[in-house]
């Protein structure tokens, strides 16, 4: 067939095909435009914009917001407790993650019982759970204090006081994280050749020896998905604070998408709230795209 | 001295036997195909010689050192895996070097290995790619230099040319008797192709539900077959086997020499002599062709005596038909006689 005559022919076809794919992704197309991409410009403008307040309207008032920010101490001291928290939960919930999945995996028996029980932390509601370890926490009849009690340890308000708060937090966090990340590295695991193992094993490969030079580099894919996701869930930590402290004590465990809900939704300061929006966008939008553009080179698929 | 021995080694998982007790030789420098239908136990045996299986009962021994319980580092093996196990992250060299980075060999020695490993399979150029860039037979061949610069005294291979189309595989199979010959390696080889095993081993083990039920020389496995399993396992198209007690054979001048305890007749189908008359074979059968595969050089025709049935090899440019009456003789030589367990009963 002559194919320039079969395009004109296939003209008005087209564009009846090109109206039914736009209508086929117009579902999908209008959530994300109303609830994803809309916000975000919206918020982006409201950044550079003053709170309405009563019949004033919103004006243009530059960086106004920023500057606030920048001489905000409670959102530096968020800031700061946010970066404590990313860097204890991100490596100790990959880390404890990996273990697990490598103990779950040499293991025949059992196996899905082993997974189903690392992973009931990520399936259980995050307010239910944050209930659960309130209990642990709780002072004079917390778990911790009856366990503590039998060993004559004295008693301790662990989110009451200012310098174990973070901690305790923190320890939900890699408890939760850690099950789900495992599931990842163990699926992973699971899709390496087995005979990989043998051929390291007739040449004599110690265990550390073929985790380094095998296992590793085959579940660096794994590793920057579960990284980007842990790094994203760090900064996006809001329901635990809410139900087990609050930000208290004295703003300790102050998280910074707490600070934002603070102001954005007690205070109603709707301006300065869309500049911190703003900030914790572009701190995570550089974030993931560092991870994946620096760890992709050396990863292999 | 003998490169590798079992001395009654069985394999058992629970209720399940892998492997029965058995008495294996391998001797040095030889290549030894473990030939068998899928389940057999090949595999379940060649695992044991590489110590990534341990027996339940029995000692082996490699280069009459007892191994038994000792770990494949240990054992003096190399092994090429069924789907190579090359590691995908890694070099073609890096894959070749695996076994010599784990033991710290010197670099300068390292270097010096791998470059006179990559002429011995022809990779020079293609150091540097990684597996995936590689073909079937290329990667193949990364596997096999892998086993070869660990100047091990034992190669061990698991079906290492059925992942090949059939023209490489062809051509692997002389390269690598080749090269097992020109590194005087003692080569296990696991395989259920016979026309491989035929053509490359010293030794063919032919094994069956968990026995090893003949291991002999090619020749000898082909000439005389030990069981009916083997009569019927090697050769293509298979030896015919024969009821003795049918009646429509009874006039066959071969069932003279018929020994007492016989229960069944083998016939291989090139020896059957095949006649549109009677002509000077008094003791010739009336038969008649059911089925004719022409295959080139010859045909394989499929002759029925009675309800008994036989095929029978003749030259591919003879024309015979379906359903053309025949007679069919062959020489009392040829007979393979078998008692009512399937051993070869010896006249």
């Amino acid at each position: 067939m002559d194919p320039g005559l079969r395009r004109d022919d296939a003209k008005p076809m087209n564009h009846q095909r090109q109206a039914h794919a736009y209508l086929m992704l117009l579902p999908a197309l209008a959530l994300l435009v109303a609830f994803t991409h809309y916000p975000a410009v919206a918020t982006f403008i409201d950044s550079f914009m003053s709170t309405p307040k009563g019949s004033k309207p919103p004006s243009f008032v530059g960086l106004e917001n920023y500057r606030i920010m920048v001489e905000d101490p409670i959102f530096w001291q968020a800031f700061r407790n946010n970066l404590w928290f990313a860097l204890a939960t991100i490596p100790l919930s990959v880390g404890l993650a990996l273990a697990m999945a490598l103990w779950v995996n040499a293991r025949l028996s059992g196996q899905a019982f082993l997974r189903m029980a690392y992973f009931t932390p990520t399936v259980l509601p995050m307010i239910a759970v944050a209930n659960i370890w309130l209990f642990f926490y709780t002072p004079t009849y917390g778990l911790l204090e009856q366990i503590g009690g039998v060993f004559g340890l004295p008693s301790h308000n662990w989110l009451g006081d200012k310098s174990t708060a973070l901690g305790a937090i923190t320890m939900v966090a890699i408890w939760k994280e850690a099950g789900f990340f495992m599931i990842f590295y163990l699926a992973a695991l699971q899709g390496i050749n087995p005979s990989l193992r043998e051929a390291a094993a007739i040449e004599g490969a110690g265990r550390w020896f073929f985790f380094r030079r095998v296992l590793w580099p085959l579940l660096m894919p794994t590793t920057i998905f579960v990284l980007v996701n842990a790094v994203i869930n760090a900064f996006r930590m809001v329901d635990h604070v809410v139900v087990m402290t609050r930000g208290g004590p004295d703003n300790a465990t102050s998280l910074l998408l707490f600070h934002l809900y603070e102001v954005g939704f007690r205070y109603w300061d709707t301006g300065y709230a869309a500049a911190i929006t703003v900030v914790l966008l572009g701190v995570l939008a550089s974030v993931a795209l560092a991870q994946f553009f620096l760890m992709d080179r050396k990863a292999h698929y | 001295m003998s490169a590798i021995e079992f001395k009654g080694v069985s394999r058992r998982w629970g209720d399940v036997t892998a492997l029965h007790p058995c008495d294996l030789r391998v001797e040095p420098g030889t290549f030894a195909v473990l030939l068998g239908p899928s389940g057999c136990g090949k595999s379940t045996t060649l695992r044991l010689i590489a110590g990534l299986d341990s027996p339940s009962e029995g000692a082996i021994f490699i280069n009459d050192r007892d191994v038994t319980t000792a770990p494949p580092v240990l054992r003096d093996v190399a092994m090429v895996f069924q789907n190579y196990a090359l590691f995908p992250h890694l070099t073609v060299a890096d894959n070749i070097l695996f076994g010599l980075q784990v033991r710290k060999t010197p670099r300068a020695e390292q270097e010096e290995r791998l470059a006179k490993v990559l002429v011995i399979v022809g990779l020079e150029q293609l150091s540097a790619r990684k597996p995936s860039q590689l073909s079937g037979g290329q990667q193949q061949r990364v596997a096999l230099a892998r086993a070869i610069i660990a100047q091990k005294t034992v190669c061990l291979m698991d079906e290492p040319l059925s992942n090949l189309d059939a023209k490489l595989r062809q051509e692997m199979r002389a390269e690598l008797r080749d090269l097992q010959q020109r590194l005087k390696l003692t080569v296990v080889y696991v395989t259920h192709d016979q026309t491989e095993a035929m053509s490359m081993a010293d030794q063919v083990i032919l094994m069956n539900q968990g026995r090893i039920e003949q291991a002999t020389t090619p020749r000898d496995m082909y000439a005389q077959p030990q069981t009916t399993f083997a009569a019927k396992f090697i050769g293509t198209p298979s030896m015919s086997l024969l009821d003795v007690n049918n009646p429509a054979l009874a006039a066959s001048a071969a069932f003279a020499a018929k020994p007492a305890n016989a229960a069944t007749l083998g016939v291989r189908p090139e020896d059957i002599s095949i006649s549109r008359e009677r002509g000077g074979a008094p003791g010739a059968l009336e038969a008649s062709v059911v089925s004719v595969e022409y295959l080139g050089a010859d045909s394989i025709l499929r002759c029925n005596i009675g309800d008994a049935s036989l095929h029978a090899r003749v030259l591919g440019q003879a024309r015979w038909d379906a359903n053309t009456p025949v007679f069919i003789d062959w020489p009392v030589s040829a007979n393979h006689w078998f008692d009512a367990n399937g051993r070869r009963v010896i006249v």
